[in-house]
């Protein structure tokens, strides 16, 4: 079927790819929008008959062209955005071949899958906005080439297809809610590009900084019960115990732990440490954002978790793969406890392990302070005191340090962020020869005021050190605490004041002190919690939980009757809608006001008898009541004409008003008679 | 093995064909007029549709698979889109009346111009509607809400006689195009085809005797024979226009000749000129022939005798006649 296509089919075509490729520029190469805008621009000549249909050796070309730029960027063709850019690509390069009914048909249903695409990169509120956009586009594009070019304006095809879809809505939030979720059928390619955010698995001077001026949000939080109380809110992800002076990293049986989480078969089981725990525990669920990073962020001992994570030897949860989408997970965590009664001894060497000859000062000032005291928490007591006392200026922009990072930090510039202030402690702590290792994860969080939840951001990431001390297991020291007490008690946001968020002014959290900026905050912040949580985590628990609740029991042949009965409901209607029985409507409202004219009738003796036609019921009723004769002919001229000659439909409305107010007078004349 | 499987397989087809035949006409028989609506509107996704379908079962299994829920509900949103288009695709074809009104006769080798009635009766606008009355191109027409259109369509003929024109197919993919409504109507009119004219052939009495085989009523010449006053419906050629110019009221030389005759054309007369369907063409021409000249003839048919006369009307009854010949059918 060959035709012409009409220019507004063209033009909304165009429209509606536009609408889909722009926001994937995101996460793909900015040249699929080149290619594209030539392509459409090429086929636009063809139909003005400027230029020509691209011989097949350019059509070749391109084509080739295009596979090159695609092997350049990804040089790998299978995964998420080399598959997504060459849907992309093929939709670009189909639309300068446009020929057919057919071609424009395979590019919009292309056109369709693309816009669904961008929801694998990411799914918050604006990008389903964004392909809600696209597909509306598309479908008026769809139907913009069955109208032609004609008289009705170029919107037209875009106000249909936002009805057919806005009738479309509640079949699909019927099915949405009824559609078993099922396991995935089989594995799929993850997006490999997306940068990993949070705590890195290393961490130099400045990392922490950097992770400080970001407002993206990294986790939230809902707990069961009471929170607990906000100097108690550090969430654990990562231990670092290896240190070359600079820059700690993981131990080697962490790294070996994230591969046995993983499932490698290589990697044995992992060693869960010894733990006592007391009677006080807390539940909560977390929703964390991806990361594309495997470690999980818990607060206490988790003692229940889900079966995505595993527990590694230092009390940190591991998921079993890089968290690429968004994970949600239920923890019972102990909030007293002790985590290793008794050091392993073979992992001793490595916690106090310091790289020989360099922060000299350090070290010796901390021997000397270790003789002073009496033991090891006493010592620790005494360090977190030096650092309260000592001017340390807690700031993001601590400058960068040189070789002795912490002897220059802790005697000379003394300017940090949480990481520094953790490092220097820490080597203090070893050089005291006390097993010590730095952890890396969150602290704090904003309490949502409208629902209780915490929102945790990049911002609120954090460092701070865990010391084995004879007795107690392993103890938490937070010597950013020491320094900076707003930090842990109030946030980031009052303990650097004018640095916080600088790069992005944009931001509300920036504005917490202003109240308006505030609530907009909190609620824009809870609408997305509400997103993430009720629509992004809707799984098979929840769908069974609220089936459940409405159906009584979740039997199939309840499901199947439930998705039968709802759709006949929505579909009847749209019908009802769609086939408008408007003139139906019409006479009866007409026979419903000409029978009111007849019980007023009918009070003054007058009744139509069986088959008594409209006018020689008049008739008669004239002779009985000559003083109404003309108001009677006329509200029965004004029926019949409503009723049986309605072959002016555009006047019906008035004459119907008009036999109504007709009755009305009618009525109220014949009681004060 | 292959031509005779072949054979069943056609047998077969042609069985569920013919079959497929008698339940359409069960359960659309024809009708002068027909209201289009759950009775008579067939609905069934278009090749577009499918392929669309086929989109959304892969869009499904993405969304599985990535356990996206996002993408998972905008498969669900397609798929109500889709079902929503068969409202929308039934709509623009439901409440249309077809009528169709009788078409002019035509000679064979000439196209019936079939006048087609479109009325919408539920004050919708109806678009996208592609008309094909057998195979002839399609229409594509669209309707104002309450607008009537009358539409003449072309079918071309091939056979003399009464031509009932094939099923009416009216379809429509608006508004989306991945569902395909369509109709097929059985409009009751018809078209009597007339024979094509044959050659001006000589006719013979059946037993060989008479010279050219018209039985006429008048011996004569094509001499003068002097005046009369003017009648209407006389050929012009005749007219005295000498007399006329004198002043004198209009008046008709008459002659006596072939051509004032009453003659009759007989279907005896044509039994030497081979089959059924060449005497008809024959008896065809030498009314168009007699009609030309202004003569008055009258027809003899096996089953049927038309008084002399001549006019269109007259024409065309004799021609009828000849249509219909072996045709059971009432002249319409």
């Amino acid at each position: 079927m060959s035709i012409q296509l009409a220019r507004r089919a063209l033009l909304w075509l165009f429209a509606a790819l536009l609408a889909v490729v722009i926001p994937h520029l995101e996460y793909l190469p900015w040249w699929l929008l080149a290619v594209l805008l030539v392509c459409m621009a090429w086929r636009f000549r063809v139909y003005q008959g400027r230029w020509s249909m691209p011989p097949a050796a350019v059509r070749w070309l391109l084509v080739l062209g295009s596979v090159v730029l695609l092997m350049l960027d990804f040089r790998r063709l299978i995964g998420l955005e080399p598959t997504t850019s060459a849907l992309a690509l093929a939709c670009a390069l189909k639309t300068i071949e446009l020929k057919s009914r057919r071609d424009y048909l395979v590019v919009v249903f292309a056109a369709y899958f693309l816009a669904a695409s961008q929801l694998l990169f990411s799914q918050e509120i604006a990008d389903m906005v964004l392909v809600l956009t696209g597909i509306i586009m598309l479908t008026a594009a769809l139907i913009s080439q069955h109208q032609g070019d004609d008289t009705r304006g170029f919107p037209n095809p875009l106000a249909l297809s936002g009805k057919i879809l806005m009738q479309s809505l509640p079949l699909m939030l019927v099915l949405f809610l009824v559609f078993p979720r099922l396991a995935p059928l089989w594995s799929i390619p993850q997006q490999s590009r997306a940068a990993k955010t949070g705590p890195s698995d290393s961490m130099s001077p400045g990392d922490f900084a950097r992770l400080g001026n970001s407002d993206e949000l990294a986790f939230r939080v809902s707990f069961e019960g009471d929170l607990p109380s906000r100097s108690d809110w550090y969430w654990r992800g990562l231990v670092f115990s290896q240190f070359d002076g600079r820059t700690w990293r993981p131990g080697p049986r962490s790294r070996y732990e994230n591969y046995a989480a993983a499932g490698n078969p290589r990697a044995a089981q992992i060693q869960i440490p010894q733990v006592v725990t007391g009677v006080s525990a807390t539940r909560y669920e977390v929703i964390l954002e991806p990361s594309q990073q495997q470690w999980a962020y818990v607060l206490g001992y988790p003692l229940v978790y889900d079966d995505t994570l595993q527990l590694g030897s230092d009390a940190r949860l591991i998921a079993r793969k890089p968290v690429v989408q968004r994970l949600r997970y239920t923890v019972t965590a102990s909030t007293d406890y002790i985590l290793e009664p008794r050091l392993r001894e073979m992992s001793r060497g490595v916690l106090v392990q310091l790289p020989d000859g360099i922060n000299p000062r350090a070290i010796q000032q901390a021997t000397l302070w270790r003789m002073e005291t009496s033991d090891d928490r006493a010592y620790a007591e005494r360090l977190l005191d030096w650092f309260g006392s000592t001017p340390f200026v807690y700031t993001l922009q601590p400058g960068t340090y040189g070789r002795d990072s912490v002897d220059e930090f802790l005697f000379e510039r003394r300017r940090g962020f949480c990481e520094h202030y953790a490092s220097a402690f820490a080597v203090m702590m070893r050089a005291a020869d006390i097993p010590t290792r730095i952890v890396a994860g969150y602290q704090g969080g904003r309490l949502n005021g409208f629902e209780k939840y915490l929102s945790v951001h990049q911002y609120d990431a954090h460092a701070w050190v865990e010391s084995w001390i004879e007795g107690e297991g392993w103890v938490r020291f937070d010597p950013t605490a020491a320094v900076s007490p707003l930090r842990v008690e109030s946030g980031l946001n009052d303990a650097v004041g004018d640095e916080f968020l600088a790069d992005s002014p944009l931001a509300l959290q920036r504005y917490t002190g202003i109240p308006i900026a505030a609530w907009l905050s909190m609620r824009w912040d809870l609408i997305n919690y509400q997103w993430a949580k009720r629509v992004l985590q809707y799984d098979s628990e929840r769908q069974l939980a609220l089936l459940g609740r409405w159906l009584g029991a979740v039997t199939p042949t309840r499901m199947a009757l439930a998705v039968v009965a709802c759709g006949a409901v929505l579909t009847a209607f749209v019908a009802l809608n769609l086939f408008g029985l408007r003139r139906r409507q019409e006479v009866d409202a007409a026979t419903r006001t000409y029978l009111r004219f007849c019980t007023a009738l009918g009070r003054q003796g007058l009744q139509r008898q069986c088959g008594e036609g409209p006018s020689m019921f008049a008739q008669r009723a004239s002779s009985a009541l000559p003083a109404a004769a003309a108001a009677i002919q006329r509200i029965t001229e004004l029926y019949v004409t409503l009723a049986f000659r309605s072959q002016y439909p555009g006047r019906h409305p008035a004459l119907l008003r008009e036999l109504q107010r007709a009755v009305k007078q009618f009525d109220r004349n014949l009681r004060t008679l | 093995m292959t031509v005779s499987s072949q054979a069943i397989g056609g047998g077969i087809r042609s069985r569920i064909q013919g079959r497929f035949q008698r339940w359409l006409v069960r359960r659309v028989p024809p009708v002068r007029e027909a209201l289009l609506s759950q009775r008579n509107i067939f609905i069934f996704p278009s090749a577009a549709g499918l392929v669309f379908l086929f989109m959304l079962l892969t869009l499904l299994l993405t969304g599985i698979n990535y356990e996206n829920n996002l993408v998972l509900a905008l498969t669900f949103l397609l798929g109500g889109m889709f079902v929503i288009s068969v409202l929308h695709t039934f709509a623009n074809l439901s409440g249309l009346v077809l009528s169709g009104a009788q078409a002019p006769s035509v000679f064979v080798g000439q196209r019936a111009c079939f006048q087609l009635r479109i009325r919408d009766t539920q004050q919708r606008v109806h678009d996208d509607l592609r008309i094909v009355w057998d195979d002839a191109e399609p229409t594509i027409v669209r309707m104002q809400a309450n607008a009537q259109l009358d539409l003449p369509l072309y079918i071309s003929t091939h056979q003399r006689g009464p031509m009932r024109p094939g099923r009416l197919r009216i379809d429509t993919r608006y508004p989306t195009g991945l569902i395909r409504a369509w109709c097929r109507i059985a409009l009751d009119t018809r078209c009597v085809v007339f024979p094509s004219p044959g050659p001006l052939t000589p006719l013979q009495r059946a037993d060989g005797s008479g010279d050219d085989g018209l039985l006429t009523e008048q011996e004569g010449t094509d001499d003068f024979s002097g005046f009369r006053t003017y009648r209407e419906g006389d050929p012009l050629r005749h007219v005295a226009w000498k007399t006329l110019a004198r002043g004198q009221p209009l008046q008709l030389r008459e002659y006596i000749s072939q051509a004032d005759r009453q003659q009759w054309l007989d279907w005896d007369h044509t039994a030497t000129l081979g089959d059924t369907e060449h005497r008809l063409s024959v008896l065809c021409r030498w009314v168009l022939e007699f009609e030309r000249d202004g003569s008055e003839y009258g027809l003899r048919m096996p089953a049927e005798s038309i008084a002399p006369g001549r006019g269109d009307g007259h024409r065309d009854r004799c021609l009828t006649a000849l249509a219909l010949f072996g045709y059971s059918e009432p002249v319409a």
